[in-house]
């Protein structure tokens, strides 16, 4: 097999780290998820504190509950998480019971796993773009809010907005997208400004 | 030839993670499709041929778990991608280059270069897994290669 085209030693270099942390229990049933889980992954360079004005104590019910204050939907709102696993939190509005976000994740430092605290779960997901039940999409970024759904062609949009450039896929089901944030990506020229667009739409 | 899952799962669980992670691109989700696979198999207890039968098995089922657990909701990548890529590899080079790389390609693409580049796999072998035919995959791969060829030259990364 021919395998010149790409070093195949050096892909296995850059992928060996992807490593299956969690514990593989197998009483379990196969789950389905009621709402999104963003577990995420945080720079080498992440701050390993909570948030300055966070409180612990211990809830009656659960683990240790969290007093935040973070961007979500648009708008600063006081939050609530409750760490559920090793790695995970579930971020309570204050005066709800249902969580609105679960997520967590780890980062590496010195070569271990460390935990991300709920304030930097919580930032982690202050952009991000969201579908309403009418189809409208919804491009969140800390307080910056836009409509973004009549940028959509073929499924696909590419987005600028704020140095953050968003290629965006909406799947049948789903949707994906991933964000460049450290310079200008190579097609530069194919994203639309957001900003700029509502600019001349006025 | 039957082994203890438990045996089974200590030897294949990264490598099945790293398929999985090439759908899902999203950690959490990779781990159920992997717990969801071992599940099935330590459930249905089948008979395998040969390590190689059991192997392929495996690959096929975590990538149709990934599949099923990105359709089953609507499912949102929030990773940004230099917050993953410096995840793994904090110094700027060829590695984490190709990391980066292979992340903005399609998801198609992404899971024949895992299957071929990092598990070795023949394109005859990844057709079977993913249930695909011989020149699709052969296809795929190559439109993998050129892209990833083409962000390497291009992009500074």
């Amino acid at each position: 097999m021919k395998r010149k085209s790409l070093d195949q030693d050096l892909y296995r270099r850059a992928f060996s780290p992807l490593h299956c942390t969690g514990e593989i229990r197998l009483e379990d049933k196969p789950m389905k998820k009621t709402h999104s889980l963003a577990y995420a992954f945080a720079s080498a360079a992440a701050v390993f504190v909570l948030g300055a004005g966070s409180i612990c104590y211990a809830a009656d019910i659960g683990g240790f509950r969290t007093l935040l204050s973070g961007w979500v939907q648009g708008e600063k709102t006081n939050v609530e998480a409750v760490s559920n696993s090793d790695t995970g939190y579930e971020f309570y509005k204050e005066g709800e019971s249902e969580p609105f976000l679960g997520g967590g994740g780890v980062a590496y430092k010195n070569g271990k796993e460390v935990r991300l605290s709920a304030q930097e779960v919580l930032d982690m997901n202050a952009s991000y773009v969201d579908k309403e039940e009418d189809g409208t999409i919804i491009l969140y970024d800390k307080n910056f809010k836009a409509d973004i759904t009549d940028l959509f062609k073929n499924n696909k949009a590419k987005v600028a907005e704020n140095g953050i450039y968003w290629d965006i896929t909406l799947h049948e089901e789903s949707m994906e997208y991933q964000t460049k944030r450290d310079g200008d990506p190579f097609d530069a020229k194919a994203y639309i400004d957001i900003t700029e667009r509502n600019e001349l739409a006025k | 030839m039957r082994e203890p899952v438990e045996t089974l799962i200590a030897r294949y669980k990264d490598r099945l993670f790293g398929a999985a992670f090439s759908v899902t691109q999203n950690q959490a989700d990779a781990q159920d499709a992997v717990q969801n696979t071992f599940i099935k198999l330590y459930q249905n207890d089948p008979a395998f041929e040969n390590e190689e039968h059991l192997r392929k098995w495996l690959f096929r089922t975590v990538y149709n778990q990934a599949k099923d657990i990105r359709r089953s909701f609507w499912h949102k990548n929030r990773v940004s991608l230099c917050e993953l890529s410096e995840t793994y590899h904090p110094e700027p080079g060829a590695e984490r280059d190709l990391f980066e790389a292979v992340l903005r390609l399609k998801e198609k693409e992404r899971i024949v270069l895992q299957l071929f580049y990092y598990e070795n796999y023949s394109v005859k072998e990844m057709a079977e897994i993913l249930h695909l035919r011989e020149a699709t995959v052969r296809k795929q791969l190559s439109r993998a290669r050129q892209a990833l060829k083409h962000l390497l030259d291009e992009e500074p990364l």
